[in-house]
């Protein structure tokens, strides 16, 4: 099928097209949207207390809940974009190149749910920038949020500055094939273009990558949000030097799981099998399958220590791993996935774009799962379990089940709005498909011509 | 004649508005001075340094980058600001300390 | 007043030899008084000045009684400072006395900061306002530690009453389940004694609610060590509901159910509004909605403006019936915690003797009148009958006379209707006699007569109105005597441990307690049970409250106690309040 060449009518073709699935998709994904924004308006007017969340302690409940664990969630989500540009750019593995800008942007989308997570959870968001940055010099020596404020701050800059840093090569070779009621965009985005500047912004862009490798995985989310929780003695199912390498795992399992899903999703939507390529797919379930048994060996890690010879509050925690659903099931699913990672390892046939997704999906899910469960979990078990309220009880409130729509919801928005302003595949990508200029990478080139194997 | 005690005194309001760190537990310097400053924002400050030093280097290009960080930056939380001043507004009775006087 | 004699007080030189033979009395030094008071007059002449003064006898003051809080201070200190100039003053402004604290308070600001700080301190200082940066210790009366507020709390004396959650939540205007101060009886594998746990914030010196607020919300008050919670700049994140190890925070989820305006109202009376402390900054009582909340030990109290009274106090210390709360400065030897833990015997024996009988006046009295040398009629403890009866009986005896009666006749007939009903209570049930005619026998015996059966029992009744209250008093004294342990005797033992002569203060030598048994006595009365410990002290956070009592070991769970939340009002999880606000309840649990 994929005997086409890659051009750059292909890269524009999302960008001032619209078709009905489009404006479909569009309105579902708004209503989701609008649908949370009305749940957070109700929150903001009526208070905390419209949320399944209580005091832990004898209060009965759990302070944190699912909005904490999906913050975290999205966190790692964003992870993609600099694992894809980190190995294309600084490990020369040009074979994800097609999709290195699409994972950049779905940081930008990742972090900006994260974000919204943040506001949703906070009882009085109004002075986020007042209180927060207002005393930020004396606060940020000591707090582990204001940390965690600072660092995702930095990832979001440094990964947009990649993107505005790498998008002027990009419009200005395309500009006269762009639309033109979106000129002052381009123009701003190119502002002080020169062609001597490609050399001087490859080499900026190779430092900004090696700069977020270093940071995000493993300073954010194998940093600032795992020490959140693990810094706090009282807590025996976090208080751990694993938990960082433990966060770190789901980050990468959750990132790729969202870069499979979002490549399938453009690849089906504009035609782009010779562009994203089931070579892709197969790389990057290969990197799953490895983080999964990343992820898996840390938990056995956790597992292992906890039940020993534990002392009795991380006895008790440790228990309820071994018995609560919401950590079980999510463990036998990246189990299997796992599995059958390994299978299609072993035995190619048995890869397939759907099996992909349905592995990305199921990734997704457990990840989600997990991380809400280690979060309330800590509050069910602490140190001083005195209370007989402590267990607290907890579900999710509707509003709090919609914030993850609403979430998700966003992030579509997203990408149908900037996937109409640029294009979400770099020229680069394309000319390197091509075999057309001299990059001097001597690795894999994947030439555009690779029948696609079937399942 | 205004004072300098007077104009340092209104910058230390500015900076400080009456709140400080309890010695050994908040404020300067803590394990998050080091951690912060002295780990996690030494990629960037690399970077930073990396953009002006070597080849090929153009100053005005390395600029430019700075530009972008800063103004990306600015731009998050300008409209943060914005937006949170809204929320306030609307469901809060009114904008937050120190714009407005506190008190219950 | 003049007079031609050499003495320097204008009352003369008798009253000088007066005033001299008081201070000899005392155990401080005579010459020294006489001296200061020589000198003092001369102050108030004009002929000497207060900061001169100050300075002269500072010394001697200071090695005599330990302390110098004579009123001149100030003005010696104002002449001090007058004398050192403005630089002087700027580094005076940091707390303490030399470079280590302008060390610290230098390492706290940043350098920058510092020389802002140490600017503004004389931008302060010129414009006589108060610097908006606190660079020393704000309030600190010279102690290296400074004022640390926090409390002892006596588990062996809580009886789970829930007074002191009730009193927080007036105090406080609280919602329902939002137990700042919280009482739990718990069941623990360790057997043997009470097991119940009184807990308020524990204000701890390393709070890690502070340490991780993202915004200086939570913060420790400088001039009283109080972890407080500023309402006006909380961000509700909840961080340091979090990371409390103890539970003591409170979310305030939704709008409270009383209003800043009905809280003020309440509080019409007092010097401020019970929520603003004396920085004004908003601390005390509920909190607005989405902000945290918990046990703040009362800051408007302590900051005087309920009044002094309240100075030093806190709404659960004194609604405690058994006193099992005891509130100060933990860095004060002299304070109350501080004093109850130094000994808690002596303590809870002092607490529990409060009121009890006999006491050490009491068995006095009775030695007196047992050994004649007072009368009955003089004692004010009655044992027995009670005066009354004593009184009537005496008169009817012929032993006291009208005048000396303080009953008039209707009081004196009813009180010996009284003793007749006794006396004849047999007759009186099966009908032999009528009230009618115990009428008759009290105006035989008004009127003197003394023949019959009926008036010669009258008469032996009488005589054991007397005999009774006599045997009574014997009974005080032999109880005194005997092996048990009486109050008396706990209130000598007391004394004596307190560091007074046994000779000076036992009421007789065939009672029990003297120097070698005074403890003992404590001991067995009040129980030598005083095991003190802080909770989860090994986690680092260095709590302010120190516990008497046993410890809930790591298994411990609560059990009912002995008042239900319910049954005072009060509510004991929150979650069944908040529940009723949320949207889209499942009604299950994960």
């Amino acid at each position: 099928m994929s005997t086409k060449t890659p051009s750059e009518a292909d890269i524009l073709r999302p960008i001032d097209n619209f078709s009905k699935k489009y404006f479909i998709l569009f309105g579902v994904a708004g209503l989701a949207l609008g649908a949370f924004m009305v749940g957070w308006m109700y929150q903001l007017w009526q208070g905390m207390a419209v949320t399944g969340l209580s005091d832990w302690g004898s209060g009965g409940g759990v302070t944190w809940g699912l909005y904490i664990g999906a913050f975290i969630w999205w966190v790692g989500i964003a992870h993609g974009g600099i694992i894809l540009s980190a190995a294309v750019r600084l490990l020369g593995m040009d074979r994800y190149m097609p999709v290195a800008r699409l994972a950049e942007m779905l940081t930008l989308a990742g972090l900006s749910a994260a974000g919204f997570f943040i506001l949703v959870h906070m009882g009085r968001p109004d002075r986020m920038v007042t209180s927060v940055l207002g005393h930020y010099h004396i606060t940020v020596n000591n707090s582990p949020l204001v940390w965690d404020v600072t660092v995702i701050t930095a990832y979001f800059v440094l990964t947009a500055t990649y993107l505005a840093l790498t998008l002027r090569y990009d419009i200005t070779r395309l500009r006269g094939q762009l639309p033109d009621y979106l000129e002052p965009v381009y123009k701003v985005l190119t502002l002080g273009y020169t062609k001597k500047e490609d050399k001087v912004i490859e080499r900026m862009v190779w430092w900004l990558a090696l700069a977020i490798i270093i940071m995000a995985p493993l300073l954010l989310h194998g940093g600032v949000i795992p020490w959140l929780f693990a810094v706090l003695p009282t807590y025996p199912g976090w208080f751990s030097a694993v938990q960082g390498p433990q966060f770190l795992t789901i980050a990468l399992t959750s990132a790729i799981s969202g870069v499979i899903i979002l490549s399938y999703a453009f690849r089906r939507a504009y035609d782009w099998d010779h562009i994203i390529t089931d070579d892709i797919f197969r790389g990057l379930m290969l990197w799953l399958g490895f983080f999964c048994l990343l992820f898996l060996w840390l938990q056995l890690q956790q597992l292992t220590v906890g039940s020993f010879a534990p002392a009795t509050d991380l006895a008790t925690a440790t228990d309820s791993k071994f018995s609560h659903w919401m950590y079980v099931v999510p463990m036998l699913m990246v189990l299997g996935v796992l599995a059958f990672i390994f299978a299609q390892t072993v035995r190619p046939s048995l890869f397939s774009k759907t099996r992909s997704i349905i592995a990305a999906v199921l990734v997704l899910m457990a990840t989600l799962v997990e991380k809400t469960y280690f979060v309330i979990a800590g509050f069910w078990y602490p140190t001083f379990s005195i209370y007989e309220a402590t267990p607290g009880d907890y579900f999710p409130s509707v509003i709090e089940l919609l914030s993850l729509t609403g979430t998700i919801g966003l992030v579509v928005l997203f990408f149908l709005v900037v996937s109409k302003l640029v294009p979400v595949v770099e020229l680069h990508a394309i000319e390197h498909l091509n075999g057309e200029h001299g990059h001097d990478h001597e690795s894999d080139h994947e030439a555009a011509t690779e029948p696609e194997v079937d399942a | 004649m205004i004072a300098p005690a007077t104009l340092l005194s209104a910058l230390s309001w500015l900076l400080y508005h009456g709140y400080e760190g309890t010695e050994g537990v908040t404020g300067f310097p803590n394990i998050g001075t080091y951690i912060i400053f002295g780990v996690v924002l030494v990629p960037i400050y690399v970077m930073i340094a990396a953009w002006f030093i070597g080849e090929p280097k153009d100053t005005k290009t390395g600029l430019m980058g700075v530009t972008y960080l800063v103004g990306i930056t600015a731009q998050m939380w300008i409209g943060m600001f914005v937006l949170t001043m809204i929320i306030a507004v609307v469901f809060y009775g009114g904008l937050p300390e120190p714009l407005a006087s506190g008190g219950p | 007043m003049s007079t031609d004699d050499d003495s320097f007080h204008p009352l003369g030189e008798e009253w000088e030899g007066e005033l001299e033979t008081m201070l000899d009395d005392t155990e401080y030094d005579s010459e020294l008084g006489m001296q200061m008071a020589q000198d003092a007059m001369a102050v108030t002449k004009g002929e000497l000045s207060e900061a001169a003064f100050h300075e002269k006898y500072h010394d001697d003051v200071m090695a005599e009684f330990g302390e110098d809080q004579r009123p001149t201070q100030e003005a010696y200190e104002q002449a001090q400072s007058d004398e050192t100039g403005t630089v002087g003053r700027m580094l005076d402004k940091f707390d303490g006395d030399g470079e280590e604290s302008r060390r610290e308070t230098m390492k706290k600001m940043g350098a920058a900061g510092a020389a802002a700080v140490g600017l503004s301190a004389w931008g302060a200082m010129d414009d006589g306002q108060p610097a908006h940066v606190a660079t020393a210790e704000d309030g600190d009366d010279g102690g290296d530690e400074g004022t640390q507020l926090g409390m002892v709390l006596d588990l062996e004396r809580c009886d789970g009453c829930l007074s002191c959650v009730t009193a927080c939540q007036e105090e406080n205007q609280l919602d329902q389940g939002v137990n700042w101060m919280y009482i739990l009886d718990y069941e623990d594998s360790t057997p043997g004694g009470r097991n119940r746990l009184i807990r308020p914030c524990q204000h701890c010196s390393d709070a890690p609610c502070e340490k991780v607020c993202p915004t200086t919300a939570r913060h420790t008050r400088d001039k009283d060590g109080l972890v407080l919670t500023d309402y006006d700049v909380c961000i509700g994140c909840r961080y340091c509901q979090v990371a409390c190890p103890y539970g003591v925070n409170y979310f305030q989820w939704e709008e409270p159910d009383v209003s800043t305006d009905e809280i003020r109202d309440i509080y019409s009376d007092m010097d401020g509004d019970h929520m603003t402390d004396d920085r004004d900054r908003w601390v005390d009582s509920r909190a607005p909605r989405g902000v945290m909340s918990k046990c703040t030990m009362c800051p408007t109290r302590q900051d005087g403006h309920m009044g002094e009274d309240y100075v030093g106090t806190t709404a659960c210390e004194e609604a405690c019936p058994p006193d099992a709360i005891q509130f100060g400065d933990m860095n004060d030897p002299d304070s109350a915690p501080q004093q109850y833990l130094s000994n808690v015997v002596q303590s809870r024996a002092r607490m529990q003797v409060d009121g009890q009988s006999p006491n050490m006046e009491e068995v006095q009295e009775s030695y007196d009148f047992l050994d004649e040398e007072i009368e009955l009629l003089d004692m004010e403890f009655m044992p027995g009958p009670d005066r009354d009866e004593i009184e009537a009986a005496l008169f009817i005896q012929g032993e006291i006379d009208e005048d000396d009666l303080s009953l008039d006749e209707e009081e004196l007939r009813d009180v010996l209707l009284d003793i007749l009903d006794d006396e004849f209570e047999d007759e009186l049930d099966e009908e032999e006699l009528s009230e009618d005619d115990l009428e008759s026998i009290v105006d035989d015996l008004l009127d003197g007569v003394e023949d019959g059966d009926d008036i010669e029992r009258a008469l032996a009744a009488m005589d054991t109105v007397i005999a009774d209250s006599e045997d009574a008093i014997q009974d005080v004294v032999d109880r005194y005597e005997s092996r048990e342990i009486t109050p008396a005797e706990v209130e000598e033992a007391l004394e004596i441990v307190d560091g007074a002569e046994p000779e000076d203060v036992v009421i007789s030598e065939g009672g029990i307690t003297d120097e070698a048994t005074a403890q003992q006595v404590l001991e067995a009365y009040a129980g030598d049970d005083a095991s003190t410990f802080k909770l989860l002290e090994d986690i680092g956070t260095n709590p302010n409250v120190t516990y008497i009592g046993n410890e809930p070991g790591p298994e411990a769970e609560q059990v009912d106690g002995p008042v239900a939340y319910d049954d005072v009002g009060l509510t004991d999880n929150r979650k069944e309040v908040l529940d009723e606000e949320t949207v889209g309840d499942f009604g299950v649990s994960l």
